[in-house]
């Protein structure tokens, strides 16, 4: 009786234990395969998850729901905005320099590239956030989507602390008809 | 992790013609092991009989587990004449954090079938010191023989017994030693027939580092924490305090164990897992248990009550992050498998796979398990995950972007966008941004003669031939379409040999998207060039047919010979 007693408390102690880590089991598993709009973005938050398939390269997983890590290089495709092929338009790269690479580098540096088209770089001294803005001719957005590269000339390289390359932080890419 | 690896046996075995499939029971895997009850039974069984359920593995998992207990409660009492200390070893043992990762990971089940082996070995060794009767001896031996099957770490259970016989039971001595030809075996076996596995994590290295994993799994195995600390020190000193005062040497003894079933694992030094720690601790509840007696029993009980709290938060985390992680990819495969029900496709791309995902899954290639071969990381997206290249790397999931295009455009595709906690069907959002990409760059050139344009290709053309190709009667190649300057023309280059030539004029008809838009005659051989106005075209990308006015055979070739040709280009 003591030996069954003592089985019983056991297994209510080892399933006790072990089902601990259960408690999501009434969460849903997934709103999976809802079918997307065809359409890309010309505002794209790096957080939103809609957006992701747009982040072609170089960008970590979501931090605080609200930006992303980008290494060294990273690019995104963008819908053209409607009258941008006649106006013109501006790129524009919202994000934030991290200290720690002022620290190490004393600045930084952005370039970018719209599809074949090279747009000068732009210097950053102090950490914080930051705004990279470009014009962009109405020569170079006859298609209805582009492609926008980006090159920080210092990162902070991949280490036994962080496997990643980390550039800068980004929140936002997009592009703004004049 | 490892979980579709096993999963996928099933697949592996029934894909081996003529029978033969049962030899992948015993092949070596997995850093070289042939865990046949444990892994390869143990799948290839529950597999077969209830599909991808996970009920039935937790059901194998925990049965076994109540047996643990069971075993150590009845091995404890039996030893101790104490059923307070069956208890207090079978409590330890299942409060146990390093114990809930098994349970609840069915690729480490053997882990826990490898301590009900030993347990269940010991215990019938016992009976036999106690009577006599060759059959118990028989019934251990014969299961020490299995456990091989089970978990390489049997292979030093001999020493377990031999050590017993010495310590409690020399007349029994004798007994033990015909354990160590199994053993001996085994270890023959493993050194010359099992291939060494290439990962630094797997390389065994015998030094001193060994004593500093010890110390770290008796941490992990007491909590890992500071109150671990405290734990071990009254653990020791209890443990030689009732070896010194009361010439009790069975708390040292199941010490031994707890090493002695550590020291397979010990000298990769590069791999330490909690889980390793199961069987080995089997030897910390006993020795736990013998300690519980006498003036033991109340102190004792607080350290246990001690080391359940910490064990519980313990595990609390690591199960966390196990459902987490398995949650993660349940979502990609649940949508993957539903999109193949609904849209019935046979490719699928995925976007937004980081390292993690990637090696706690699709580097065991699930989705074989939903019929579902052709899957790949959507192009470029490859290059920011880290993964182990003695697994294949991610080598299996590349795609080239006019590849992607292609099975796209051809509607057996479908791409799942992946984030931390969602998952979406993002086929029409990527096939724009793919065809963004595709736009940009070289697919409006393609060099018919090169090896890795084949997915732009059409039907009518013959295999490469020193850097150029010949068509049949007809044949085709898609491009990206013009842009929207129109001022693009299609220039093709080929050449028309001898043997072509000498039948007299040839004549190339040239169609875009069905409308004819030029043709070129070539009357000698020669190398040829022909540039074609293209009309307008919506769609985004262009189909280019091909056909010539007659066919050529050339001896002791069956083929259908056309023209020869190099590239095809889009450019003003």
């Amino acid at each position: 009786m003591q030996k069954l007693t003592t089985l019983a408390l056991c297994a209510m102690l080892l399933l006790g234990s072990t089902t601990t880590g259960c408690r999501k089991k009434g969460k849903p598993r997934t709103d999976i395969l809802t079918e997307e709009p065809a359409g890309l973005v010309t505002m794209l938050h790096t957080a939103d998850p809609r957006g992701a398939v747009q982040l072609l390269r170089g960008f970590h997983e979501v931090e605080e729901s609200a930006w992303r890590w980008a290494a060294g290089e990273f690019a995104v495709t963008l819908r053209v905005p409607k009258g941008a092929a006649q106006k013109g338009a501006n790129l524009i790269l919202k994000f934030a320099v991290a200290e720690p690479s002022i620290k190490r580098f004393g600045s930084i540096s952005i370039s970018s590239k719209l599809d074949t088209t090279e747009l000068p770089a732009e210097k950053y001294t102090t950490p914080g956030p930051a705004t990279y803005t470009r014009e962009i001719p109405a020569s170079a957005l006859a298609a209805e989507s582009v492609t926008v590269s980006f090159k920080v000339d210092k990162f902070i390289p991949a280490s036994d602390a962080d496997q990643r390359d980390l550039g800068v932080i980004v929140s936002l890419i997009g592009l703004e008809v004049k | 992790m490892d979980d579709f690896a096993w999963l996928g046996l099933k697949q592996e075995i029934a894909s081996i013609p003529d029978g033969n499939g049962w030899k992948l029971l015993f092949e070596p895997r997995a850093q070289g092991t042939v865990r046949l009850f444990s892994e390869r039974l143990y799948f290839w069984i529950l597999h077969s009989i209830f599909g991808l359920d996970p009920l039935p593995f937790r059901v194998c998992a925990f049965t076994v587990q109540f047996v643990n207990l069971w075993l150590l409660m009845r091995i404890t009492s039996r030893l101790t004449k104490s059923w307070i200390a069956g208890t207090a070893a079978a409590f330890f043992f299942a409060v146990s954090a390093h114990a809930a990762k098994p349970l609840a990971w069915a690729s480490s089940f053997n882990q826990i079938l490898a301590a009900c082996c030993m347990l269940a070995a010991f215990h019938w060794f016992l009976d036999w010191i106690e009577t006599g009767k060759p059959r118990f001896w028989w019934m251990q031996f014969v299961i020490f023989l299995l456990s091989f099957g089970v978990l390489e770490s049997a292979i030093v259970y001999p020493a377990i017994a031999t050590l017993w016989t010495l310590l409690f039971a020399r007349h029994r001595l004798r007994g033990s030693l015909p354990l160590w030809i199994p053993s001996a075996a085994f270890a023959a076996l493993h050194l010359y027939w099992i291939p060494r596995p290439a990962s630094v994590l797997y390389t065994p290295l015998f030094d001193t580092g060994m004593l500093a994993s010890l110390v770290t799994y008796t941490r992990m195995a007491l909590g890992s924490n500071r109150i671990a600390i405290g734990l071990a020190v009254l653990l020791f000193s209890a443990v030689f305090w009732r070896g010194l005062h009361e010439k009790d040497w069975k708390p040292l003894f199941f010490y031994a164990w707890f090493v002695t079933f550590l020291t397979p694992v010990l000298p990769f030094q590069n791999r330490i897992a909690d889980y390793y720690l199961v069987l080995p601790s089997t030897g910390l509840a006993l020795c736990i248990g013998c300690l519980l007696r006498g003036k033991f029993v109340y102190p004792g009980a607080a350290a246990l009550a001690v080391f359940a709290w910490t064990s519980a938060i313990t595990a609390q985390v690591q199960l966390d992050w196990l459902s987490n992680r398995s949650e993660r990819i349940h979502r990609v495969f649940d949508a993957a498998g539903q999109l193949v029900k609904t849209k019935n496709i046979d490719t699928l791309l995925l976007s937004g796979v980081d390292t993690d995902l990637f090696m706690t899954a699709l580097q065991d290639s699930p989705f074989r398990l939903l019929g579902l071969t052709r899957v790949y990381l959507v192009p470029g997206s490859e290059s920011a995950i880290l993964s182990r290249a003695d697994l294949g790397g991610v080598n299996a999931y590349r795609i080239t972007l006019p590849q992607a295009i292609q099975a796209l455009e051809s509607g057996s595709a479908a791409v799942l966008s992946i984030t931390a906690d969602q998952v979406f069907d993002a086929t029409a959002r990527y096939k724009s941004v793919a065809m963004t990409q595709y736009l940009q760059g070289s697919p409006r050139s393609v060099n018919v003669g090169e090896h890795g344009y084949e997915s732009l290709l059409g039907p009518g053309w013959w295999p490469i031939e020193d850097k150029f190709r010949w068509m049949a009667k007809t044949a085709s190649v898609t491009l990206g379409a013009p842009g929207f300057q129109n001022k693009d023309r299609l220039h093709i280059s080929g050449f028309c040999p001898p043997t072509v030539a000498a039948a007299g004029p040839i004549t190339l008809t040239v169609r875009a998207n069905g409308t004819t838009i030029g043709q070129k005659t070539l009357t000698e051989t020669a190398a040829f060039t022909a540039t074609f106005v293209i009309p307008k075209v919506d769609t985004q990308t262009i189909r280019i047919d091909l056909e010539v006015s007659r066919v050529t055979r050339l001896a002791g070739d069956k083929r259908d010979l056309g023209l020869i040709f190099g590239t095809f280009s889009i450019h003003p």
